[in-house]
């Protein structure tokens, strides 16, 4: 019997909607507001992953501690779609204007507004000049021109270009470039662990936390952190990073550091970027012996166990190196891995071909494996599947970083192991 | 001032609604065997979906979304919907409806559902509507969705039968929504009403089909319940009744006796007995966790939900449960009538978001004890002010703070004792913490 996931994805692109992502690259910038020219309820989406971000930060006892920025929609309703919306939008504007007295002002445009044709970048440009404040827009209308990245860095690009100067760099000082959870989440705030053991001082995270007017002092950092990612967050990232080498003059490390292997090679590089090799050397010592303490106390239950691999996410969102290296650390017994039927022929062989890099288990599609789940100890996942039997451990599209993000991966593992209730999904 | 000074606009972080997309499918997903197509892209469909699993956890078997790229606005989505529509027979058990709903940006270009739904031969009854945002939020799409089923498949010759209702404006996907439906159901059966249906809460196609027989219309939540009671009226004549929501004890009873008025019940009596029993049977209870806990007094209670809920819930708040000085009402939309003083008497405050601007600090006190009946909305806005003198019960979705596994009514009696369980242990709770901070 074929195995089955939960949830059925057929899309290739179009995935995802450049507005929140714009929502997101400013939603913590104080003295920004932020209009969404859409249906109201487009504005109701991005408020929602607000929310569920936000309890994720609380779930792992981290507290934001700073408020969003005002989200305002212009609301298109159905009669806009004949005679348009670009008065509904101005009214917005005016409004915002008047109530928020912003520093800044950005519009993301809907997919309905791309349909309906409104000029917004012409109603931005007016803005500007009637309002003499700065006003951002991107020609992206919802899943039309690109998704949730394009709106992402198309508003980091602008902030760079447009706002961030060149300054006086203090030394031993970084400014982190990208999101991943915010100041509080796990990424920034492991990163931030090892940095200040090194010495480092983090000057802010751009561009969606940081107050618009201390934008400018952005570029006082020596050098740029990427917390970067996968697939698009990464190369996006990179680009970004660059402008502002080229634009001004900051290095940037764009090193990801998802595994044990990743996070030693990370430290090693901040180091060099930073001229404290020294201090570095003494950091990775320190965290060497802390990690390797650490999950030698797993051995003793992860040892032997029958572990299976489900892939089903493509090739530039996830790679296969690091949970293959976990798994070997952890002295799993990796009885085979499933590729889920979520690929194309071309995509399947580019996965394929990774995989048979790191590892020579037998590999097998979704029709043929399911005897191979129900024999399993527990199921490394990259989507959850509908057999509710099985120990499922969910494989986040960003994975948590670091020696901290290493070992609560291993963690999440042991426990699912240990674990005498039968079958349910864990996330790391 | 600019021309929209009205407040429409305001900060829609500070407000809880969904989209109109939503809205239909929970009205669809409310009847059993009915499946839902969504016709638009997948950012939509996912959060649709993801909206529906929190009442309904395996909602992806019957909520299926067709996923096309951007190309399809020039092309149109055709070649992607069918490819869906084909998928189906395959992959579901065979539906007794298949509702298909198009996105804002698919319904305006204009592709004909209907047809390229014929095309695709389907072994079983379809409805098919233009959706999404432009339409509005989770109300307007339940409404015309439930409009939609109505003109398809209710049967016109049918004979009117004393002492039948049907419930309308009730939905699986508010927050307790399910368990509340079957505690209607409960109390209206009774005291001696048939229920034919509650469509978009349980009701069968089948029971749905046969609405025209009711001889009153129940209306619960009335941004749901109105529209569609007025439509049974146009069509058949049926008179309905702003009945609101009955929590608490007297608030039950007072319910009833208002559905009495209208449509005289053969058993009301035995049910005011029990509710006398469950009357005192709770002023015991409280009278003795009080002896030790003290008093449950709040300096100001917030209550934020959908209009109906929040008004009908403040009532019986201030009414039965807890001593408040000062109590607000927000209701997170308008109400059809606008009839506040239909549901709440009580209330010292009473705002409507998207009429009236007010965030949210500036209306929840910085000082005393705060009790906060919203969501995780409102809770997130009060935590990122670092609020710490406030607790909270999650009484409409999101409801991310707080677990739900039982299919615990709030209506009725019952959901009386819930509610005051609720609020006793979450009083207590937090007076154990405060004391271990000090």
């Amino acid at each position: 019997m074929a195995i089955k996931t939960k949830r059925f994805i057929a899309s290739r692109k179009s995935c995802s909607c450049s507005m929140p992502g714009i929502w997101r690259a400013v939603a913590y910038c104080t003295g920004v507001v932020v209009i969404f020219h859409s249906p109201k309820a487009c504005a109701h989406v991005a408020r929602t992953m607000d929310i569920n971000a936000q309890y994720r930060s609380l779930a792992e006892g981290c507290q934001e501690s700073i408020s969003s920025v005002p989200l305002l929609s212009s609301q298109l309703e159905e009669k806009h779609a004949i005679f348009g919306g670009a008065e509904r939008l101005e009214a917005c504007i005016t409004y915002a204007v008047e109530h928020y007295q912003p520093e800044c002002l950005v519009i993301a445009n809907s997919c309905v507004a791309g349909v309906i044709g409104d000029d917004v970048e012409a109603i931005a440009k007016e803005t500007e000049v009637k309002y003499n404040i700065p006003v951002l827009s991107l020609d992206c209308c919802g899943f039309l021109d690109g998704e949730y990245y394009e709106g992402y860095y198309g508003i980091t690009e602008l902030l760079v270009k447009r706002f961030l100067k060149p300054c006086k760099r203090r030394a031993k000082t970084v400014l982190f470039l990208g999101d991943n959870g915010g100041p509080w989440g796990h990424y920034a705030t492991e990163v931030t662990r090892i940095l200040t053991a090194m010495g480092i001082t983090v000057i802010g995270q751009f561009p969606g936390y940081m107050p618009f007017k201390n934008l400018s002092h952005a570029a006082e950092a020596e050098a740029v952190i990427i917390l970067g990612g996968r697939g698009q967050t990464h190369i996006g990232l990179t680009k970004i990073a660059a402008l502002m080498q080229q634009q001004l003059g900051i290095p940037y490390l764009d090193v990801y550091p998802t595994d044990w292997a990743q996070t030693q090679a990370w430290i090693e590089a901040v180091g060099k970027l930073l001229h404290c090799e020294a201090d570095a050397a003494k950091t990775l010592l320190h965290e060497r012996e802390r990690f390797t303490v650490k999950y030698a106390e797993y051995l003793g239950t992860t040892k032997g166990k029958r572990i299976v691999l489900c892939i089903g996410r493509l090739l530039k969102y996830f790679h296969p190196a690091a949970v293959l290296s976990t798994i070997k650390l952890l002295q799993l017994d990796l009885k085979g891995i499933i590729l889920l039927d979520a690929y194309s022929d071309t995509e399947r062989e580019e996965m394929l071909t990774e995989i048979k890099k790191y590892t020579s288990v037998p590999i097998y599609s979704a029709g043929e494996s399911d005897s191979l789940i129900r024999q399993a100890d527990a199921v490394l996942t990259t989507h959850e599947l509908q057999n509710k039997k099985v120990k499922q451990i969910f494989l986040p599209m960003l994975p948590k970083v670091g020696v901290a993000g290493e070992l609560k991966f291993m963690q999440t593992i042991y426990r699912t192991l240990c674990s005498r209730i039968q079958g349910g999904v864990r996330y790391v | 001032m600019s021309k929209l000074s009205d407040n429409k606009w305001g900060n829609i972080c500070e407000r809880v609604d969904t989209c109109a997309l939503t809205g239909a499918g929970a009205f669809i997903a409310g009847i059993p065997k009915a499946e839902i197509v969504v016709n638009g892209p997948l950012w939509c469909y996912f959060y649709a979906l993801r909206y529906l699993e929190h009442s309904e956890y395996d909602m992806a078997q019957r909520f299926h979304g067709s996923q096309p790229d951007n190309n399809a606005i020039v092309y149109g989505s055709e070649k992607y919907l069918l490819a869906t529509l084909e998928r189906l027979p395959k992959s579901s058990s065979k539906p007794e409806l298949l509702f298909i709903e198009g996105s804002c940006s698919m319904s305006l270009i204009g592709d004909d559902l209907n047809g390229i739904a014929a095309k695709a031969g389907l072994p079983f009854p379809f409805v098919t509507m233009d959706c999404g945002g432009m339409l509005g939020g989770f109300a307007e799409g339940f409404v015309k969705a439930a409009v939609k089923v109505f003109d398809k498949f209710l049967l016109q010759d049918v004979v009117r039968e004393a002492n039948t209702v049907n419930i309308l404006g009730q939905s699986s996907f508010y927050l307790n929504g399910a368990a509340d439906s079957l505690e209607l159901q409960r109390l209206l059966s009774a005291v001696g009403y048939k229920v034919q249906a509650m469509p978009g809460a349980g009701s069968s196609l089948a029971d749905i089909k046969l609405m025209g027989q009711a001889a009153l219309n129940v209306v619960t939540n009335e941004e749901l319940g109105l529209p569609l009671a007025k439509y049974l009226q146009q069509r058949f004549g049926t008179s309905y009744i702003l009945a609101g929501l009955p929590y608490g004890v007297s608030g039950t009873i007072s319910w009833l006796q208002k559905i009495n008025a209208m449509l005289p019940a053969s058993n009301l009596d035995a049910l005011k007995q029990e509710a006398e029993q469950t009357k005192d049977y709770l002023t015991s209870l409280v009278n003795d966790i009080s002896c030790n806990w003290g008093q449950l007094w709040f300096e100001q209670a917030v209550v934020s939900a959908p209009p109906t809920v929040a008004l009908c819930m403040a009532q019986a708040l201030r009414g039965e449960w807890a001593d408040i000085e000062n109590l607000t009402v927000i209701c997170q939309r308008s109400l059809p009538q606008e009839s506040y003083q239909t549901y709440c008497t009580v209330a010292d405050n009473i705002f409507t978001a998207g009429v009236d601007n007010i965030a949210l600090k500036d209306i929840v006190n910085e000082q005393g004890a705060v009790l906060l009946l919203g969501s995780s909305s409102e809770a997130s806005l009060l935590y990122r002010q670092k609020r710490n003198n406030f607790i909270s019960c999650n009484i409409a979705y999101p409801a991310q703070d707080e677990v739900f596994m039982l299919q615990q009514p709030v209506v009725g009696w019952q959901g009386s004792k819930y509610m005051l369980q609720r609020l006793w242990n979450a009083y207590i709770s937090d007076s154990l913490h405060r004391q271990g901070r000090l």
